[in-house]
């Protein structure tokens, strides 16, 4: 049997001052580990003329974290704010997020990812959360990058309370745009104090959660977190094998 | 769509911001897609060699580029080497040994770039200098700390050569960034080009639809000639052609 693959667009960064494309190693270790295949995806204009190749071979798909999304959305006054802006990411995720909302491919989107859904679906992102919400909440911590959490409140009964077994986990928290509108079709199931959502799923496909989270960079403190990938993969692999 | 060239390109591993990340240098990716290629990226992670059998059936190239020092597990130590090796990475070895391997049994074509060509001939037999300056000398600089991305040297061509036919010249100024590099070609391998110093810095393999090595990286010098755009291009007719055979 063959091992469900699993397609990862990757990221631009420059490195001693040449282009590359990288993925972050966490999610490519977290899917091998739950018996999955990642495949990266170079975020380069030409690839989205050339999906149909990927998404044969393609059994799930894993959105991650990236700059901002230039979107439609966004209020042209904070055009200033948003960082790291990448059109050719933007517009290669989004037309993934699209196909795989029309042929029901197996989703985990974390972080930048879950707000690609939420764009993709039709829902409005925050900027700038410590303008739209106040700083009741920290959602991203320059001093300590990494090692901010904050509770994060899990609706009993979501796909996401199945997987944690939780109604509270502490989560890491790295960006400044949010959910501000969630899509329709979508349904909220995770929120952190301030009232913001930071988890959702789609009850109409077979696999479709969103988290506003780093599951891979916390996956030593709670099972759920390796949990999320495990899930991904078995909706893949599922699929596959009815294919 | 049918017919697209699929092309495996390993990853490299580096840390950014404190991470593991895994890279593919852009401009290898940039010309793949030019000329019409799907690269499809083998990541070089624990785990990934028993999927290595997958992958390989659907591919119609491979492209191995730059990276460390090859290490003690594809190539022992040896006694009189001048310095310690450089960036290994044991993961990225095996992987890439065993899809070389792979692509030559099966006659998938396969363009090596800087350590691409190294491990190339290795595999095949050839034997590596540890390190250049301190075996051969300094008449040719491989690797300037100064001007890393600037620095060029010579190559003479060898006339009636691929290599020839694409740059339509004797010798060529190309950019170096390796301190290993060719001690002696593997049995089955022609030299294309020689670097002043006597260093083989291109070869093919008669034997194979497409097997070249490049010391250089003309990726990185596309403004220097358009011709640079060539190598590339000549690899990704060659995996049409795989692509369109099978």
């Amino acid at each position: 049997m063959t091992a469900p693959r699993i397609l990862i667009p990757m990221r631009r960064d420059l490195r001693r001052d040449l282009p590359i494309q990288f993925a972050h190693q966490a999610h490519l270790d977290a899917l091998i580990q739950v018996g999955a295949v990642p495949v990266p995806l170079p975020a380069l204009r030409p690839v989205a003329g050339l999906l149909e190749i990927y998404l044969e071979e393609a059994d799930g798909l894993l959105l991650a974290e990236g700059g901002d999304i230039q979107t439609s959305s966004v209020d042209p006054s904070s055009a200033q704010e948003l960082k790291e802006v990448d059109p050719e990411k933007d517009e290669l995720e989004l037309a993934l997020a699209d196909h795989a909302v029309r042929n029901d491919l197996p989703t985990l989107a974390t972080c930048r990812g879950a707000q690609v859904i939420n764009v993709a679906m039709g829902g409005t992102l925050h900027t700038h959360l410590p303008r739209d919400l106040g700083d009741h909440v920290r959602h991203v911590d320059v001093d300590n990058y990494d090692g901010l959490r904050h509770p994060l409140s899990i609706r009993p009964g979501s796909p996401l309370h199945e997987i944690y077994g939780e109604e509270t986990i502490s989560a890491t928290s790295v960006h400044h745009q949010g959910v501000a509108g969630l899509a329709d079709g979508l349904v909220a199931d995770a929120y952190s104090p301030d009232g913001l959502i930071e988890g959702f799923h789609s009850p109409s496909h077979t696999f479709l959660v969103c988290v506003q989270h780093h599951p891979e960079r916390q996956l030593d403190e709670h099972p759920g977190h390796l949990g999320l990938y495990k899930a991904l993969s078995d909706a893949a692999r599922d699929r596959n094998r009815r294919a | 769509m049918r017919g697209t060239p699929r092309i495996l390109v390993t990853t490299r591993h580096d840390t950014r911001r404190g991470k593991s990340i895994q890279f593919i240098g852009a401009l290898h990716l940039a010309l793949l897609l030019e000329f019409g290629a799907a690269p499809i990226p083998v990541v070089a992670v624990h785990g990934m060699r028993g999927h290595l059998p997958a992958m390989l059936n659907q591919a119609n190239g491979l492209l191995f580029t730059e990276g460390g020092d090859i290490g003690p597990a594809l190539r022992p130590y040896s006694e009189d080497e001048p310095e310690e090796r450089q960036d290994l990475d044991p993961v990225k070895d095996e992987i890439e040994a065993e899809l070389m391997q792979e692509a030559l049994d099966r006659d998938i074509p396969i363009l090596g770039i800087c350590r691409g060509i190294e491990l190339l001939n290795m595999l095949l037999g050839g034997d590596l200098y540890d390190d250049i300056p301190s075996q051969l000398g300094r008449t040719v600089t491989h690797i300037s700390e100064t001007d890393y991305h600037g620095h060029r040297h010579p190559l003479q061509i060898e006339p009636g050569s691929p290599l020839h036919e694409i740059y339509g010249r004797d010798s060529l100024s190309v950019t170096s960034y390796h301190h290993q590099g060719i001690r002696s070609l593997a049995p089955e391998l022609v030299s294309m080009a020689v670097a002043p110093d006597g260093v083989i810095e291109a070869f093919r393999h008669p034997g194979k639809s497409f097997a070249w090595g490049l010391q250089f990286h003309p990726e990185r010098q596309l403004d220097d000639d358009p011709l640079h755009r060539s190598i590339h291009a000549r690899f990704v007719d060659a995996a049409r052609e795989h692509a369109e055979q099978s």
